[in-house]
């Protein structure tokens, strides 16, 4: 009986090693990770010198855990592990309930040479600086007339507290820090942290469950907030002006930080205008190429994972979105700079009804927000950008 | 290379079981050092000559060591001298060179004369085959072993890829016989894969879990230090250290059982230790035999009366300190384990034994100084360390406990839990006896080490797992 149970032991211990060994080198090499959004390492060359250098174990060994047979399989399983451990949570990213996820521990920015890695803290006199420095650029844009408001989109993580026993103090505590750093300089604030809040509770589809950002319905109800906050209510274009085309199988960043495979994707909404108003716009790049002929959707991504970035397409340090027909007219329309992040990318498609726009990449270098709103010529500026960018960078604090 | 990496499972070993099995007996030790040697070089390849020079001194001095021992023993001894010399120099050089000259530079006359030296890391593995080789050249001397002619089979003793690079420390007549002629069964190859999966379970499911919640936790406090957080921080590096490592032990004893090896044991439950003395005969039991017997034995041990005993133990317990690390906080961690292991011998010892609650009572001594003493171990920044253990009796602490960390806490009992029943003999022992009562059970047996096989498998391909997610801002 032992001798038996012996054998099976090590024949299934060989099959394993030599097995997943075997097909190592037989199954051919990916080049991309789609859900990590990187290359793969493959094979490396062979020479002497990067033996010598150590440089070819450190590829190797890069090759062989990228390439690795059944890897999605084993790195899915590694987070059934941890949901079956009663965690709570894979990789700093929370599960909760309706499949929810949101990520909960950032690389919290200390100072230009230091990060506490995988916290769910933050430096509060970072965040206090950054804030101070809003006030700075709203005081040397106030000198030149043009006023100065700012969006902080709320994280996941602080909006969909009610699907997770995880505590909102961190949450909480932010956002008080954000409102009197705000008030305290009085620079406009639109804080749709409760908003969202309740809306969620209310079961409301306004923050994905698998991606960071907010929804179309999301974007919507910032931009309803930020023309109110402006005096501009009556204008509001509602929202059954819309039609919704619904795209399936959205599995945004916190799924593929979360290694969570068994999460049901999300669904992502494009809303055009009835009226068929959205072929009027085109968005533009910095140098004038352009990123759509008509409209705001950049349809290849649909197809792609990455479906969000279908809202204007990949990052850049400037884009325009101007309404065709008003310029062939000569029709002046006014201006609005939105310095942002992605957040402000769904935003997009409601603004520009309104506004010509020019968007300044946030985390970019571009940032002098008083030399650029008189080079366009605009007469407000919007900052909308995530608390995460708040925390993790200082995107806030180069502003000028 | 690690053994809880894909390169070394599915790279290493599935060329090197096949390849070993298959080549006649008289020429496996060949294989061995040749894989060995690989192995080695594949992570350090600027230093596979250090470690063969070393090998060959040993190697060459072993001749005339072993010829003069008893017939010129002066000149034997000045062999060994050479021996040990050599292998010293090289472990000094790699791993104190650049200690001494920060520390020397302390002295403002050196401060500008001194620099230490840019590029010199630290040979993967010099502690551990620089005393292995030691042992080889002290044994020889004392007669207790004889000359190793052949190169291979002694090469094959020091670069052995299982315990190469983090122990056991295996001394030389330990294994002298298993290098000549040792056994391959099919019990025996199961038995060292029990041993294998056990620990590479160990260490990836229990070990690095558990690192990646002592990290997460040591942040945490920079920002909100509470008292709770300060011991689950003790704990949580407490458990983690012993998977980590006795994880990495168990590997590597049940890879020598693959290949007809029987290694010493290393660990055995450090953590059920009724004092401290009782806790270093359980904990890397392969280093402090080492240490007694080529440092504390030869320098007369107990022998020379009480006030030479304790400058033995303290000469000891400062170079095993040492060992561990060039840095100060490595020298305070062994003076701080002679200081309790001198107070348990003059009379604690007897106070622990006298009832059951004293019993108990250096049961939670040894548990608590032990954490205590991982806080100096893990931080070459003392105040850090001081930080957490004030914090541990609310010095410096904010509150008691955060919403944050009391969270943290619950959600990471189940693994606390699992982690603490696992240090102790218990699960082994109630499995025994369930396989004896129930044949069954040993049915199950392979099954449920597939199951932790793969589960480990996993754990360590997700590490390797990196989104770069934040492409769209």
């Amino acid at each position: 009986m032992q001798k038996k149970i012996n054998i099976t032991i090590t024949a299934l211990f060989l099959a394993i090693i030599l097995g997943f060994g075997a097909a190592f080198w037989i199954l051919p090499d990916a080049s991309r990770s789609e859900n990590e959004n990187r290359p793969l390492q493959t094979l490396p060359p062979i020479t002497l010198s990067s033996l010598l250098d150590g440089s070819l174990s450190g590829a190797l060994t890069d090759y062989f855990s990228d390439q690795f047979p059944l890897r999605t399989g084993f790195v899915g399983l590694h987070g059934i592990g941890e949901i079956a451990q009663l965690r709570g949570e894979s990789n700093g990213v929370l599960y909760g309930k309706n499949g929810q996820l949101a990520v909960r521990r950032f690389d919290a920015y200390i100072s230009r040479t230091e990060r506490a890695a995988d916290t769910d803290y933050y430096s509060e006199s970072h965040v206090q600086n950054s804030l101070k420095n809003v006030a700075h650029v709203r005081d040397s844009l106030a000198a030149n007339g043009v006023p100065l408001t700012i969006l902080l989109a709320p994280r996941t993580v602080d909006v969909a507290v009610s699907a997770f026993d995880y505590p909102s103090d961190l949450s909480d505590s932010l956002d008080r820090t954000v409102t009197d750093a705000l008030d305290g300089a009085q620079v406009e604030q639109i804080n749709l942290l409760d908003t969202f809040r309740q809306a969620y509770d209310a079961g409301e589809y306004v923050y994905y469950r698998t991606d960071h950002h907010w929804t179309t319905k999301g974007a919507y109800t910032a931009y309803a907030a930020t023309l109110t906050a402006w005096g501009m209510a009556d204008e509001i274009i509602p929202a059954d002006a819309f039609d919704v085309r619904t795209v399936t199988d959205f599995y945004g960043t916190t799924y593929s930080r979360a290694g969570l495979y068994f999460i049901a994707p999300d669904e992502l909404e494009i809303w055009s205008a009835k009226d068929g108003s959205d072929d009027r716009f085109a968005v533009k790049n910095g140098d004038g190429t352009p990123i759509t002929e008509r409209g705001f959707i950049v349809e290849s991504y649909l197809g792609e994972k990455d479906k969000y970035s279908a809202f204007l397409g990949e990052a850049r340090s400037i884009l325009t979105v101007t309404d065709t027909v008003a310029s062939e007219n000569g029709e002046a329309r006014p201006r609005l700079l939105i310095a942002k992040d992605s957040f402000a990318n769904t935003m997009t498609p409601f603004l520009a009804r309104h506004f010509d726009l020019v968007m300044v990449n946030i985390t970019g270098d571009k940032t002098d927000l008083t030399a650029l709103a008189a080079e366009y010529g605009c007469e407000r500026v919007l900052i909308v950008c995530n608390r995460e960018n708040l925390i993790t960078s200082d995107c806030l604090l180069r502003l000028r | 290379m690690v053994f809880s990496s894909t390169i070394f499972l599915f790279g290493f070993l599935a060329v090197t079981i096949p390849l070993y099995f298959i080549t006649p007996l008289r020429y496996r030790n060949w294989v061995l050092f040749a894989v060995s040697l690989l192995f080695y070089g594949f992570g350090e390849p600027r230093y596979i000559a250090v470690m063969l020079t070393s090998v060959l001194v040993a190697y060459l001095t072993g001749f005339p060591i072993g010829k003069y021992r008893t017939t010129n023993p002066r000149r034997a001894r000045a062999w060994l001298a050479v021996s040990l010399v050599l292998n010293l120099a090289f472990l000094l050089f790699f791993k104190y060179t650049n200690f001494f000259i920060e520390n020397l530079r302390l002295i403002p006359a050196l401060a500008n004369v001194l620099t230490p030296i840019e590029g010199l890391t630290l040979p993967i593995g010099i502690s551990f085959y620089t005393f292995q080789i030691m042992s080889y050249s002290i044994d020889l001397y004392r007669g207790d072993t004889d000359t190793q002619r052949n190169f291979v089979s002694f090469g094959t003793y020091v670069a052995l890829f299982p315990q190469l690079i983090a122990g056991p420390i295996v001394r030389y007549r330990d294994v002298n016989d298993q290098l000549a002629s040792r056994s391959h069964t099919v019990d025996k190859f199961a038995s060292g894969v029990r041993r294998f999966t056990v620990g590479f379970a160990k260490k990836v499911l229990l070990g690095d879990s558990l690192a990646a919640l002592y990290a997460y936790l040591g942040s945490t406090s920079d920002f909100q230090p509470t008292v709770l957080t300060s011991w689950l921080l003790v704990l949580t590096f407490t458990l983690h250290i012993y998977f980590d490592f006795s994880g990495y032990s168990d590997m590597a004893i049940g890879l020598g059982r693959m290949l007809g090896f029987e290694f010493l044991e290393n660990f055995n439950y450090p953590y059920i230790a009724s004092s401290i003395t009782d806790f270093w005969r359980r904990w890397h039991m392969s280093l402090s035999s080492w240490f007694r017997e080529y440092v504390y034995i030869p320098l007369g041990g107990n022998r020379r009366g009480i006030a030479r005993q304790f400058l033995n133990l303290a000469a000891v317990w400062l170079l095993t300190g040492f060992w561990h690390g060039a840095a100060w906080n490595f020298v305070l961690w062994g003076a701080f384990f002679f200081v309790f292991l001198a107070l348990e011998k003059v009379f604690l010892l007897k106070v622990f034994d006298k009832n059951r609650v004293t019993r108990a009572l250096g049961h939670v001594w040894a548990l608590v100084l032990v954490g205590i003493s991982w806080m100096i171990f893990d931080h070459t920044d003392l105040s850090e360390a001081w930080r957490i253990v004030g914090g541990m009796f609310g010095i410096g602490t904010v509150s008691v406990v955060s919403a944050v960390v009391g969270y943290e806490f619950l959600r990471a009992l189940p693994l606390l839990i699992v982690g603490i029943l696992a240090a102790t003999p218990y699960p082994a022992r109630r499995l025994g006896r369930l396989r004896d009562k129930h044949p069954a059970v040993a049915v199950c047996e392979p099954v449920a080490l597939g199951i932790l096989l793969v589960l480990a498998i996993a754990y360590t391909v997700s590490g390797t797992y990196s989104p770069f997610l934040y492409f769209n801002f």
